[in-house]
């Protein structure tokens, strides 16, 4: 018994024992922990830009950089790198957990991918749809309220974007401040700042926007264009706005697994069993497989359900 | 403790093992400046991917799964033979394992893992009316999609300038300022400006802006610009009016087909989370019948 628990504790350690007997005999070759950790304490900034080169050219890391810029307002770019290292680390914590518990490697890193990399994505993503749904909804008001801001503060674009915000509402509102807000406080290059807006927008008519207030902010008059686009804008979604809403009529009977899972399994449980059924969900470890997967499934069908509603007309 | 728990510990514990040994057989090398000659091999097969003279992979070339990766816009490296000659090796890798597990006892790849894997991997590769080929058709057409949205704001970009009446630049000099706010056709514009001035004229750069873009929306902006380079600044504005119903009658039916699109997703995933409800109650049952089972052959 004691010969097993050494040569476990053997085992485990010794990856441990080996890294300290590597420093021991890397530091024979002139390397010092002291002297790296000051360097890392120096050159932080120059480290920051090397890794957002590497990792800002990537076009996965490049669209996730862009999808948080367009959905939270708290994210600076400078946190990109932090929030990669953390989602990294608490994924390969919760595989090794998961694996020490079910002793399967398919299912728990299938499942530490999946709660930690995709769901945050996607999340991100479905608020990207509903900041879209509403922005491209309220399109036709917010621009005559623009133009009309535009015209009274004798074409001064950052006035006209300050008071259109305060008379919008939800993520309209949202989409139109960040704007304003990137545009003032330079955190981010002009022209970024504006392609984040069409992509907030998601539709020519935003891009047609965005490009017509940045040659705004170069001082050409563009009431002129704002008029064009307005008329474009009206004849295309004369037909289109009761189509729009197909998909999403649909996606409202997502909301019924998340109480009917739990439901039918107490029902199973009272009436159609033998045996006790509690102990088959979650006492095995395919029911409690079966029963992680279909709530999972269950809580992001009522996410979609809800991000697909129709948003609020002002 | 199962097996297969000890023998994946091990390989981990081997592995860092061997991973430290090579930081120090590296760190070894770059302080006594060893350099190693594996430059040669990647050479040769380098020279193999590039010709593809040999006879084993020229039967790798499958023309669907090619036009299939390119529309999508992956990387040239991903193409059908490096897909192929990937899915060749897991196969190989698979089989040995599973040998390797019917010798030794150990189960690494059990039958019920093995069929799993073999789903992955049909699930994943990327061919026409396999769950792969949907989910590249639909990168495909959403990235045509944004290139489309990108050519009509151009569209009406130019319109309001036309609108201005007079005061109209040259559409080279129209072209050259626009081109910043763009990112997908911004390489198609800059290879139009660049045939201006040659031998075709503007005719030439707006049949390569065209045929670089190649979707219906390019060509017809391309056949309208050519029109109005030939006439006055008042026609021009009449010519652009006229076609713009054509513009927008476009733009409805594509968006009228994403809108299907959509719904067809959304019912798919919802259907999806559906059947997901009765699957622990079924599960349960299961298990049940069969412990009730195994009880009446004891007996």
């Amino acid at each position: 018994m004691i010969l097993h628990i050494l040569d476990v504790l053997l085992k485990s350690l010794s990856p441990i024992l080996l890294l300290i007997a590597m420093l021991f005999l890397v530091s024979s070759f002139g390397f010092s922990v002291k002297t790296v950790r000051n360097r890392l304490r120096v050159a932080s900034k120059v480290q920051h830009k090397k890794i957002e080169k590497t990792l800002h050219k990537k076009p996965i890391f490049q669209y996730y950089n862009r999808l948080l810029l367009a959905t939270s307002n708290s994210y600076h770019p400078r946190q990109f790198t932090m929030i990669i290292y953390i989602q990294t680390i608490i994924c390969v914590s919760m595989f090794y957990i998961l694996f020490l518990q079910l002793h399967d490697v398919f299912f728990s890193l299938v499942a530490a991918v999946l709660t930690t990399i995709v769901c945050p994505i996607v999340i991100l993503w479905l608020r990207l749809y509903r900041i879209r749904t509403s922005s491209q909804d309220n399109f036709g008001d917010t621009i005559v309220i623009f133009m009309q801001e535009y015209n009274k503060q004798h074409r001064n674009i950052i006035y006209a974007l300050k008071n259109t915000t305060a008379r919008l509402e939800g993520d309209t509102k949202f989409v139109y401040s960040m704007l304003l807000f990137r545009l003032e406080a330079n955190t981010i290059p002009r022209e970024e700042a504006a392609a984040i807006f069409s992509y907030q927008m998601g539709d020519s008519y935003g891009m047609n926007l965005s490009i017509d207030i940045l040659r705004g902010l170069h001082g050409i008059d563009i009431s002129l264009p704002l008029q064009i686009l307005l008329k474009n804008y009206v004849m295309f979604s004369n037909g289109i706005k009761e189509a729009k809403t197909n998909g999403r009529e649909t996606a409202q009977l997502g909301k019924i697994p998340l109480f009917a899972t739990p439901l039918l399994m107490f029902l199973n449980a009272k009436f159609a069993m033998q045996l006790d059924a509690w102990n088959y969900y979650f006492n095995t470890s395919i029911g409690l497989k079966t029963v992680i997967v279909s709530m999972c499934l269950a809580i992001f069908a009522f996410l979609l359900s809800i991000f697909l509603q129709k948003p609020k007309q002002r | 403790m199962s097996n297969q728990f000890l023998l994946i510990t091990n390989l981990l514990h081997f592995s860092i093992v061997g991973l430290l040994l090579y930081f120090t057989y590296s760190l070894y090398a770059k302080s006594e400046g060893v350099k190693r000659n594996r430059n040669k091999l990647r050479m040769q097969i380098k020279q193999v991917m590039k010709y593809k003279q040999s006879g084993f992979l020229k039967h790798l070339e499958i023309k669907q799964m090619n036009d299939l990766l390119r529309s999508a816009r992956l990387p040239k490296s991903i193409n059908s033979t490096t897909v192929m000659i990937g899915y060749i090796f897991i196969l190989i890798i698979l089989m040995f394992l599973s040998v390797f597990s019917n010798v030794t006892g150990v189960a690494i790849v059990t039958s019920g893992s093995a069929k799993l894997y073999m789903i992955l991997l049909l699930a994943l590769f990327p061919f026409p009316k396999l769950p792969m080929g949907f989910v590249l058709t639909f990168i495909s057409k959403n990235y045509t999609q944004k290139i489309n949205d990108e050519v009509y704001a151009l569209y009406s970009q130019l319109c309001a300038e036309f609108y201005h009446g007079e005061k109209v630049n040259n559409t080279y000099h129209l072209l050259f300022e626009y081109r910043e706010y763009f990112t997908y056709i911004k390489p198609a514009i800059e290879r139009a400006l660049s045939q201006w001035n040659g031998v075709g004229g503007s005719e030439r750069a707006w049949d390569v802006f065209a045929s670089e873009i190649g979707t219906e929306e390019a060509k017809m902006l391309a056949e309208l610009m050519k029109e109005i380079e030939n006439t006055t600044t008042d026609n021009a504005l009449e010519l652009i009016t006229q076609r713009q119903e054509e513009f927008t009658s476009n733009r409805y039916n594509t968006f009228m087909s994403y809108l299907k699109d959509r719904e067809m997703l959304v019912y798919v995933v919802i259907f999806i989370c559906a059947m997901s409800v009765v699957a622990p109650a079924i599960v349960a049952q299961f298990l049940q019948f069969g412990d009730i089972a195994n009880s009446v052959n004891d007996l």
